[in-house]
């Protein structure tokens, strides 16, 4: 290493992922026609089970004796079945766009030949805030490094909602553009529209302050813009300082000493490799790009994420300025209107444009919606478009790397946030019932806001066990031979279903955070119902200090709950107290114990501290 | 992907329907018990002694 490179490197603060800057993305999932097949004919027998099952409970299962129970619970399972429905859907089948050369004209990729060809010239935007600028200047450096087959003119831009100095520093030091404004407004979605202002680049590569963009991000997604009607390409987040964590027997071997590691070593040598402190966060987004977002290319409906996403200038700009012609006419009405009942006569075409002249004053061109989930906006207005029927597409490669949140704190932002933007635009715009979208988009959004509202029902059977433990009230008529002849098939079926739906992936940690993460989803609910704004905090990018169990006490509190209503049903057995049954006693200890290990993986989150702070 | 690695991915899956089928059979056996306890509970006779009956009429 040269002098000034070590000088360099020893001037550059070390992060706690520097360590990490070595690995590799793993490749998409292999897509395999055999598996895809047994998935196929598994999802329908599952669904068929399902519908048989859901059709027996609501004639002939529900204990009428403890209606007040019995309906909410079989009305939540009714739900959690149409969610089901809605999930085998999206998980039907994989076909990914075929990836094309990348072009070298502007021509390749419009459907008229433009005034004239030229070069294809991109914009990258990375966004940020108050993240530190050696953060930034790593995410510069890769955008630096891209390469492209064919002469191309790519601009990088540091968008700078903080408004430093020393960003802009960094920006100079780099030799990219720096660009920032006197306000915040519209936050991120603000941020992108003063940008988009002030450049003229075909297409926009979108970052945020941590995103790494790998050298190939180019080259290989802007070749789906041949299509003349794709309007973005969102490829897969990957975050690449997710703890490793230890193998069992090395762990055990470290904490009991040789017996521990023989332990260990025999159930993994039955169950496979087992990594404990492993993504304690249940970060690893491969399921929801690998899989949910993969398979909605057949349905055109994979939906923008923000980072490490590149749209086409002239979509983005046709659906908002659409959007904005709309609002204005809408808005000009009123003022007509009003403008009619104050001069006393029919509005005449002075009146007329001066009410266009003032609805035009008040409305704004908002490129990226002002939303907290400006992302999915954007592609809801991009899909929605009659006119044009433009596309989107997951492109299935990772193209850049990004941190994952480190503590509890940030991911309960983040998610809220997810959760509270989801349901805001379902209550408030919701384009499942909007015109515009194919049958197989709207179903898709549904699907997302379905997830979020699964919270809801999610609630009722954490709590539907520790009912029958407390009072020895059944749901069911009796916890019988046909009650199981009903539920077991159904339930082993989809387990085996999706272990095939999503093959060559771990469902365990995403199901059960999903099930964990009630109080976050309710939370967002309840704001949205209550019409409180969902705020866009920045994610924080380091990690946050502290005591973190404030944020599990629900998780705690079911845990507690149901240990305890265990004990009490087992006494109330063994003295004859109380309606309670063996079998009764055995079902809803097991359903107990399953919502016990749901909630632990939140609690070990909220416990959780990397290495280097043990 | 070989299977061997799919189905090692994908074993939470698998254990979980073990479980399942495991839990489900052994309340299965448990209603059954029940069932024919409280079967025999209501005929009696299953719950006195077995004593040979005398044919009428014999000494």
């Amino acid at each position: 290493m040269s002098e000034a490179a070590m000088t360099e490197s020893a001037a550059r603060p070390a992060f706690y992922f520097s360590k990490f800057e070595d690995r590799r993305p793993p490749d998409p999932l292999p897509v395999s026609r055999p598996v895809e097949l047994v998935w196929q004919v598994l999802a329908v027998l599952n669904l068929s089970l399902g519908a048989w099952y859901i059709g027996w409970r609501w004639t002939s299962s529900i204990n009428w004796d403890a209606a007040w129970f019995a309906i909410p619970l079989v009305l939540a399972e009714t739900c959690a079945w149409f969610g089901l429905v809605l999930f085998t859907l999206n998980l039907w089948k994989t076909r990914d766009y075929p990836l094309r050369d990348a072009p070298g004209l502007l021509s390749e990729c419009t459907a008229e030949p433009p005034h004239t060809d030229r070069a294809l010239s991109v914009d990258v935007f990375i966004a940020t805030y108050n993240e530190e600028e050696e953060l930034v200047r790593l995410s510069i450096r890769d955008a630096k490094a891209m390469r492209y087959p064919h002469p191309i003119d790519v601009t990088i831009h540091v968008l700078d909602d903080g408004r430093r100095a020393t960003m802009r520093q960094v920006a100079d030091e780099e030799g990219v553009n720096y660009i920032t404004r006197d306000n915040n407004q519209g936050f991120k979605a603000g941020n992108l529209r003063n940008a988009m202002e002030q450049t003229r680049g075909d297409f926009i590569v979108i970052c945020d302050a941590d995103t790494r963009t790998l050298p190939t991000l180019m080259e290989r997604t802007l070749g789906y813009f041949r299509d003349p009607d794709v309007a973005f390409v969102q490829t897969p987040q990957w975050f690449y300082d997710l703890p490793e964590g230890e193998r069992l027997c090395d762990w055990l071997g470290r904490k009991v000493g040789k017996p521990g590691r023989w332990f260990g070593g025999a159930v993994e040598a039955v169950f496979g490799e087992i990594r404990v402190g492993e993504d304690p966060f249940v970060n690893d987004p491969a399921m929801f790009y690998d899989v949910i977002q993969r398979r909605r290319n057949p349905w055109n409906a994979a939906f923008c994420c923000g980072a490490a996403s590149i749209h086409r200038r002239e979509a983005v700009m046709f659906v908002a300025l659409k959007a904005y012609a709309s609002a204005i006419l809408g808005a000009s009405e009123d003022k007509r209107f009003r403008i009619t009942r104050l001069i006393g006569k029919k509005a005449d075409p002075g009146a007329q444009a001066l009410a266009l002249w003032q609805a035009a004053q008040t409305e704004e061109l908002t490129p990226y919606k002002f939303h907290v989930s400006e992302d999915i906006y954007t592609s809801i207005v991009l899909h929605q478009d009659k006119s044009r029927r433009w596309k989107s597409v997951l492109h299935p490669w990772v193209e850049s790397k990004m941190l994952s949140p480190q503590d509890l704190l940030t991911w309960t932002i983040q998610r809220f946030k997810y959760a509270g933007g989801s349901l805001d635009i379902l209550f408030h715009d919701n384009p499942v019932t909007a015109p515009g979208m194919s049958l197989g988009q709207r179903l898709m959004y549904l699907t997302t806001f379905w997830s979020y509202l699964g919270a809801v029902w999610n609630c009722l059977f954490l709590i539907a066990p520790l009912i029958y433990l407390v009072f020895g009230v059944t749901p069911v008529s009796a916890y019988s031979r046909d009650f199981f002849a009903h539920a077991l098939p159904f339930l082993i079926v989809n387990e085996i279903a999706f272990m095939f739906g999503t093959w060559g992936l771990s469902g365990y940690k995403g199901k059960v955070s999903y099930l964990a993460s009630f109080p976050i989803s309710l939370r967002a609910l309840w704001a949205v119902l209550n019409k409180q704004k969902i705020k866009f905090p920045v994610t924080p990018k380091e990690r946050q200090t502290g005591n973190f169990l404030h944020l599990v006490y629900p998780q705690m509190a079911i845990m507690a709950a149901t240990v305890l209503a265990f004990g009490w049903a087992a006494l109330a057995l063994g003295l004859g107290i109380g309606h309670y049954t063996l079998g009764g006693l055995v079902a809803n200890g097991l359903w107990g114990l399953n919502n016990i290990l749901a909630m632990s993986i939140m609690v070990r989150a909220a416990l959780w501290q990397p290495e280097n702070e043990q | 992907m070989n299977w061997r690695t799919g189905l090692r991915k994908g074993r939470s899956h698998i254990i979980f329907a073990v479980a399942l089928a495991v839990a489900g059979l052994f309340l299965i056996r448990l209603d059954d018990e029940e069932l024919a306890a409280r079967q025999c509970l209501k005929a009696q006779p299953c719950a006195q002694p077995q004593v040979p009956q005398r044919p009428e009429g014999q000494p």
